[in-house]
């Protein structure tokens, strides 16, 4: 038996909003778990487990009626899904009472209940939520019940607010793969056996690095499974070195070259680091142009030690300034410190 | 720091010279043209090397002045002092693109490295700057007593410069201010559209309620209408039903009065035979009737049944329309809270001008700091040292913040330019050698004076140089005179003469 696992797909997020790629990451996330599912037709998966948020936030039924659409393009493959924190079941949640195609099957009980496919000797447990946050451990408890060949637990959550869960527990309980959701980057809790599949493309400038979704076989009570990396983009964090001889135009073009070996697809947060010259001050505003940059930050620091610069200028103004703020300053502190140092440096003169 | 030879190797007219120094007042004595402020210049640039100036100005500059004169493309020499308990040998080469200076430590035998900042260390980090405007007293550029006041009011105005370079408080204050009025402005705009957002994201929501509300209100008059509807159709059969009974009772009750009317009246049984016909032909009539309004019932049903059909489906699009209005509604005050939260943009923008902010802040506090605690120190030394130099005649003053400064006479205060060059030069050296304490405290430096107390007269040469005797180790005093020399037999000090 083939199966997929994706979480957190987060239909109708729109990330970065207000950034020029806001609008292409909304439909590029709708595009994604298209072919996620298309990607399930081919592989034969006789099950397709979505552990919740399929939504960010409550669906409507015209975008059920588009999921809906999508599960019917593979008939052959069962799906099941529960509601996360995100897509939770509201009073007027359209989850329950949406005509779901033949192919569907939603676990919305809050309670633990289950579906079973005795073709495939299949059960898929679970829960959805009922509200933003359950605080209670609903999934530490459970154990494989017997009553199936084999037995899947489709679980959404993992930190304090939201189900929190025990690895040991979960470890111990018996299921044969515990399909989880909730936390967006993917990871494995026990190899083959527990994991996050993260969120199918990222949503946020924190969902860094590859995304994607679980495939994985169950063969004679064998369970296999591999990430498979599917998201359009990656959010990066990136470092700009820079040096005394870097400019304004140099830093530029560092950044193009960085972001093309990387990729010009993906999203950068950027922070400049390494010894400025002390004259150069970067403008970070013109430097979003280079490409999809989130975000960048100026960590660079004037090419000279303080104790350097109290005995270039000893006895100075820059001195006494430097020195009143003691020898430990706070992150806001330092900053003062070195907008002060460049205003005196920028407006002092030599003399010869 | 005591300087104890200088070895001229090839520098301006000197060649292979070698001069000693002693600790206590040395007299470099000599005519005009002899040398003397060549060996000034070496003196001075063997510690911190000679700055060439750039251009036209090059050809007459120190520099070009000192160039040897012979083998002008060897031009070096060194110089050996005592700093601490321990003695030093600096050699400096001064052409163009020579090496740094090399330094050894004669007692121990090292070599120290002064790219490292031995010899800044040796010499208190004193630079250049502060040598000239303290302890190294070079002839002056003024011999007018408007010009030597200037100078001396520009001197105390630059006196908290006493590196190369001149911090400009004002200046930097201005930058400051600039920038965080930049970022005041990027914090502005960042809440103005976040305002916009909100604003646009408000208006959606009133919109969506007002869908809502129009939904629920068509919602209610479908529901009303279907109910007035099968309320009337109930009363028309109630009514039909009604007349059919009423016609049956008549036909009844003319039956039986016809039949009465026979019994009792003797009537012709014909009439009720006639009655009978009449009433037959009435339920005909009747029947027939009814059998239309039937037909015309079973069609009016129909149509009913088709509107009702109709209705219910519209009510259950506006029911489903309802539902995803008030999910569409959730999410976009979801998508308010999320965003009155955001304050990302906002927030780094304040930082920033908040950073800036606390840098003036800091910077004028400093500049206080430095102002009051150099100042004070400054006027009180400067005042001590003038009392001794003019016999205790001026024993205080006052120096302005605009660098004016007034003696006091011990009744009235007097303005420089009221009072003779000779003491305007005496203040001008109390505040260098004032100044100096300030700014070297780590490490006394020799004094060096060219021709400085050509304007003294005995009495006040006298004092000035008993002042020297009691305050300072060493003093390398250039002169072409032997005022000084005499003055100091006078005063009976022990001095070195040094001859060139």
């Amino acid at each position: 038996m083939r199966f997929f696992h994706i979480a957190d797909v987060h239909l109708g997020a729109e990330p970065d909003k207000g950034c020029p790629w806001s609008q292409d990451r909304s439909r590029e996330i709708w595009d994604s778990f298209q072919k996620a599912i298309e990607q399930a037709g081919k592989f034969h998966a006789d099950l397709f487990l979505i552990a919740g948020d399929l939504f960010h936030r409550q669906p409507l039924v015209k975008d059920l009626k588009k999921v809906n659409a999508l599960f019917s393009m593979i008939p052959d493959t069962k799906i099941v899904l529960i509601a996360g924190n995100h897509d939770y079941l509201r009073k007027d949640s359209p989850y329950r009472k949406f005509k779901w195609g033949k192919n569907v099957w939603g676990l919305w009980s809050q309670k633990i209940s289950h579906v079973d496919f005795p073709d495939l000797g299949v059960r898929i447990r679970g829960c959805s939520y009922g509200s933003r946050e359950i605080t209670r451990p609903l999934y530490d408890p459970l154990k494989k019940s017997g009553e199936m060949p084999v037995e899947i637990l489709l679980a959404h959550g993992g930190d304090e607010k939201h189900i929190p869960i025990s690895k040991e527990k979960l470890a111990s309980s018996g299921f044969d793969y515990i399909a989880l959701g909730h936390i967006h980057k993917p990871q494995v809790l026990q190899k083959d056996r527990i994991a996050y599949a993260g969120a199918l493309e990222p949503i946020d400038k924190n969902d860094t690095g590859p995304h994607g979704f679980i495939q994985g076989e169950i063969r004679n009570g064998r369970v296999r499974t591999a990430f498979v990396p599917w998201a359009l983009r990656e959010y990066q964090n990136a470092e700009i070195k820079v040096t005394e001889e870097t400019t304004q135009y140099s830093l530029e073009q560092k950044i193009r070259d960085k972001i093309s070996a990387l990729g010009e697809q993906n999203i950068y947060t950027l922070t400049i680091q390494g010894k400025r010259d002390p004259e150069t001050e970067f403008y970070l505003k013109s430097l979003y142009g280079a490409g999809n940059i989130r975000d960048i930050e100026d960590k660079s620091q004037p090419s000279y030690s303080l104790e350097e610069l109290c005995r270039k200028y000893r006895g100075s103004l820059l001195e006494e300034y430097i020195r009143s703020f003691g020898g430990n300053p706070d992150k806001e502190e330092q900053k003062a410190l070195y907008y002060g140092i460049g205003a005196l440096l920028e407006t002092g003169e030599e003399i010869l | 720091m005591i300087i104890k030879e200088a070895f001229m190797k090839n520098f301006g007219k000197f060649h292979n010279e070698r001069i000693e120094f002693q600790q206590g007042i040395n007299i470099v004595y000599g005519g005009n043209e002899s040398g003397k402020t060549t060996l000034y210049t070496f003196l001075q640039g063997v510690f911190f090397g000679i700055r060439r100036k750039r251009g036209l100005a090059s050809r007459t500059d120190t520099y070009s002045k000192c160039l040897p004169w012979e083998n002008p493309s060897w031009y070096e020499g060194s110089v050996l002092f005592q700093a601490g308990e321990k003695d030093f040998r600096l050699e400096r080469n001064f052409e163009k693109n020579a090496r740094e200076a090399e330094l050894y430590c004669v007692t121990d035998g090292e070599k120290m490295s002064v790219q490292e900042g031995d010899l800044e260390m040796l010499l208190g980090g004193a630079t250049q700057r502060i040598y000239e405007n303290t302890a190294a007293v070079g002839q002056l550029k003024s011999r007018t007593k408007e010009g030597l006041t200037a100078e001396l009011r520009e001197y105390l105005a630059n006196f908290q410069t006493e590196g190369d370079f001149r911090m400009d408080l004002e200046g930097a204050g201005q930058l400051l201010r600039e920038k965080r009025k930049e970022w005041e402005k990027a914090e502005r705009e960042a809440s103005e559209s976040k305002e916009k957002a909100l604003e646009k994201l408000r208006d959606r929501i009133q919109y969506t309620r007002e869908e809502i509300q129009n939904l629920e209100e068509r919602l209610e008059r479908l529901g009303d209408g279907a109910i007035r509807q099968k309320e009337r159709k109930i009363a028309d059969e109630e009514a039909r039903e009604g007349l059919s009974f009423g016609i049956a009772a008549a036909c009844l009750f003319f039956l039986l009065a016809g039949g009465a009317a026979v019994l009792f009246f003797k009537v012709s049984w014909m009439i009720l035979f006639l009655i009978l016909i009449a009433e037959g032909v009435l339920l005909m009539g009747y029947l027939g009737s009814r059998r239309g309004t039937d037909r015309e019932q079973r069609k009016e049903e129909e149509k009913t049944a088709s509107e009702e059909a109709r209705k219910k489906g519209q009510r259950l699009s506006y029911e489903e329309n309802l539902q995803d209005k008030r999910n569409q509604l959730f999410n976009l005050q979801e998508e308010l809270e999320e965003l009155e939260n955001d304050n990302d943009q906002i927030l780094k923008a304040e930082e920033e001008a908040r950073s800036i902010a606390l840098a003036e802040k800091m910077l004028e506090k400093a500049a206080g700091n430095l102002q009051s605690r150099k100042g004070n120190f400054l006027k009180d030394r400067v005042w001590e040292i003038l009392d001794e130099l003019t016999g205790h005649k001026y024993q205080g003053g006052i120096i302005d913040e605009n660098f004016q400064i007034r003696l006091d006479t011990g009744d009235k205060y007097v303005e420089l330019h009221q009072i003779s060059q000779g003491t305007v030069e005496q203040v001008y050296f109390a505040l260098r050698m004032a100044a100096g304490e300030l700014l070297c405290r780590e490490e006394e430096l020799p004094v060096l004076l060219d021709e400085t107390f050509a304007m003294y007269d005995d009495e006040r040469l006298m004092a000035a140089l008993k002042w020297l005797y009691g305050n300072r180790k060493q003093v390398i005093l250039f002169t072409c005179t032997n005022r000084e020399i005499q003055m100091l037999e006078k005063l009976k000090l022990p001095w070195h003469l040094v001859s060139i």
